[in-house]
This record gives structure tokens, C-alpha cells and sequence, in this order.
């Protein structure tokens, strides 16, 4: 942009002194540097545009300059400091206003820190807490296990999830979080724990449940079966004349309770057929006993 | 400086600043001495009132609101600074 205070004011060589103050006062409540603190470019304009109507709005400057005795440089002033030069530079002042923004600090504590510094006291914040989720499987969850995660931004976390936890359960790691503003204490990591569901076990609190097909050679005649837990497989006694849909205990197979002690594990058993057994069909086909066998006698006397 | 130092380097007179002064523009002790203390920030404001005044026109009521309006925006200003730095320096860790 040129330098010529003509074209900085925007006005033709034969304006009015009227026209060159109308054009001055236009621009300069446009640019004044107090009237917008956060622009770096309005001192320069300001400057050039009070530079400007320093050589027009003198009618004598103006004159000169006209007949090229003095430049448009020729008149430059002290270098002005503005308000907002000491305003913006600290809070410390006692023109500081905190009207804009008053009303928000009670409910941000960011903002409420901010304001306690300004007033003195040293800047020290807690630092933010991580929020993690972390799928662990079943077993995992019962027996406990060791775990190292890393974080996108690159931290590592070592951890212990302990035997017994359950599914939404918020692990708290101390002083994993984000690290603390001056020296204030980091925050904590919180994992909240998503436990996958098992093929074979159902978790009931602190129980287990199980579905335990047997043979009806062991449902009739009781015997020992091994069974599944999570600790491993251990051996049970079926009882004689077992029925699908009978629980049996395992005690203290269960999961680990916080207050110490073990949940128990309960079997539903579910007497399977063996497809296909023509020796079955014949037996059953002459079984007097069971043709007359009528399970659903109760049903039928209710309806 | 001083009251006088401070009129004469505005070139206003001890009226104008005792009317500022009244208005709350200008924060000055009451105690009236002349050897009160007046700073650079001060004269910088002075500069602004009678820029606002002198040259833009602005009357006395519209020159209270913007001087209350402006130390508003300087105390969001730095407050907002303060969250950036803050944000900033949390990103570094």
C-alpha cells in the first residue's frame, strides 16, 4: 500500500479539510488499537492513518507536503504506547476486569484455578483423570491376571486385575492420569472393565453356572463325572435318578468375594439321548413301566 | 509523575483529569495531594479517553461503557491466554 497519506485516508488531493477529518475519524475508530486488543496489524494502521492526518489535517504540513517539501514519513510522532499495550501485558493492574467471565468460574474448575492464580496464589492443579475401557475375558476376570495396555499417546500402563472382578467394575491405578499443573499430583488412571462373556460359564455374583450334559446311563444311575471350572476340571458325583434341570453344588468354585471366601458354582445337568440307538427303542418299546409313565400329570389336572 | 506531569504530558488540564477521575475512568487516591503517583498505564488510558472523546466523538456515558467494555475484554484476553498455556503445557507432558 502506498505511503501517501492521500491514498492511506482514502481521499482525493482536492478534499476538504472537513472530508479529511470525516475520512480520519472513519478509519481511525476502525483501527484504533484499543478498540481491538487482539489485532496485531490495527497499531500499524493506526499509525499510518494518525501519520496521515498529521501532514492533511495541518493545513500548513499539508501545504508542504503538497509541494513536496516534507514527506509522508516526515512528521512521525514518538512511538505512541497504547492502553492496551499495559492492559494486555498483566493482570496485575488495577483497571483488570474479571466481569466477562466471572459467572463461570464457579462451575469450571479450570477457570476458577486461573482466577486463584491471578490473585496470588500459586497455580497448582491436580492432573485429569484417564478413562480407559479394557475387555478382559471370563476367565480373566475370575482368576485375575496382569496386564500391560499402552495408551495412544504412547504411556504404558502395568497393572494387576485382581481375582473376583466383574463386568463395569472401575479399576482405580493412582497417579496414572494426566500429570499435575506445578507440581500438583498426577491423576488417576480409571479402566472400567468390560468382561467377555464365556462359551461355557454364566456369572452369577459371586457364583458360577454351568450346563452339564450326561448320558442317561449316568442320569439313572448316578456316577462320577469331571467338570469344568475355571480353576480346572475336578470330578463329581451325579446322584442316582439325576433329571435334566438338577443343580448341583461345587462349593467354594465360585469367584473370589472381596471380603474374602469363595462364591460357589452351581451344575444344571441336561440328560442327552444317544442318537440313533436301536437297542434303546427296544427297550423302551417293551418298558411297561414307562409307557404308563405320565411326567405331565400335574400340568394336566391344572389346565 | 506527578498530577501536573501527567496533565501536561496529555496536555489536558487539572479539571479534565479531576472530571475523569470522578467519573471513574482514571483510578487515583481520593487524598487530593498532588504528589500522587500517576503511572505509564495510566497515561495510556488518559490517551485513550481523549482519543475516544476528542477525536471519535464519543460522549462521556459512551466513554465510561467502552473503558468498562475494553477491561473486560483484557481480562478475557488473559484468561484466555492462561487456558492456552495451560492446555498447551498439559499437550507437551
Amino acid at each position: 500500500m502506498s505511503d501517501n497519506p492521500y491514498d492511506v485516508l482514502a481521499i482525493k488531493r482536492d478534499a476538504s479539510a472537513e472530508e479529511i477529518q470525516r475520512a480520519f475519524r472513519k478509519l481511525a475508530k476502525k483501527h484504533h488499537p484499543d478498540l481491538n486488543p487482539g489485532d496485531p496489524r490495527a497499531a500499524e494502521a493506526f499509525k499510518r492513518i494518525s501519520g496521515a492526518y498529521d501532514i492533511l489535517g495541518d493545513p500548513e504540513k499539508r501545504a508542504r507536503f503538497d509541494r513536496g517539501e516534507i514527506d509522508a514519513s516526515g512528521t512521525e510522532k514518538p512511538p505512541h504506547r497504547f492502553y492496551r499495550d499495559f492492559a494486555d501485558a498483566s493482570d496485575g493492574h488495577p483497571y483488570a476486569s474479571a466481569a466477562g467471565f466471572e459467572d463461570m468460574t464457579g462451575t469450571d474448575d479450570l477457570l476458577s484455578e486461573l482466577l486463584r492464580r491471578r490473585t496470588g496464589t500459586s497455580f497448582r492443579m491436580r492432573g485429569a483423570d484417564r478413562h480407559l475401557r479394557l475387555p478382559i475375558d471370563f476367565l480373566e476376570a475370575v482368576n485375575g491376571t496382569n496386564k500391560h495396555v499402552v495408551l495412544p499417546d504412547g504411556t504404558a500402563l502395568d497393572f494387576v486385575v485382581p481375582a473376583g472382578v466383574s463386568d463395569g467394575q472401575i479399576l482405580g491405578l493412582a497417579g496414572k492420569g494426566e500429570p499435575g499443573l506445578g507440581g500438583a499430583q498426577p491423576g488417576d488412571a480409571l479402566v472400567q472393565l468390560e468382561v467377555r462373556p464365556h462359551r461355557l460359564f454364566r456369572r452369577e455374583g459371586d457364583d458360577i453356572r454351568l450346563d452339564l450334559p450326561i448320558s442317561l446311563t449316568e442320569a439313572v444311575l448316578g456316577g462320577r463325572v469331571e467338570v469344568p471350572t475355571p480353576t480346572g476340571r475336578v470330578t463329581m458325583s451325579i446322584p442316582k435318578g439325576s433329571n435334566t434341570g438338577k443343580v448341583l453344588r461345587l462349593r467354594g468354585k465360585g469367584v473370589l468375594r472381596p471380603q474374602g471366601g469363595h462364591g460357589d458354582m452351581y451344575v444344571t445337568l441336561q440328560v442327552v439321548l444317544p442318537e440313533n440307538d436301536p437297542d434303546l427303542e427296544t427297550f423302551v418299546t417293551h418298558w411297561q413301566r414307562g409307557l404308563a409313565h405320565n411326567p405331565r400329570r400335574d400340568l394336566e389336572r391344572e389346565a | 509523575m506527578t498530577r501536573e506531569e501527567f496533565c501536561s504530558r496529555l496536555g489536558i488540564g487539572s479539571a479534565t483529569l479531576q472530571l475523569w477521575t470522578s467519573e471513574g475512568w482514571l483510578l487515583l487516591d481520593d487524598t487530593g495531594s498532588s504528589s500522587a503517583s500517576l503511572s505509564e498505564i495510566d497515561l495510556a488510558r488518559g490517551q485513550l479517553i481523549r482519543h475516544l472523546g476528542d477525536e471519535f466523538g464519543v460522549n462521556a456515558d459512551g466513554i465510561g461503557i467502552i473503558l468498562d467494555l475494553l477491561d473486560q475484554v483484557h481480562g478475557l484476553r488473559s484468561v484466555l491466554r492462561e487456558v492456552l498455556q495451560s492446555s498447551a503445557a498439559r499437550a507437551e507432558r
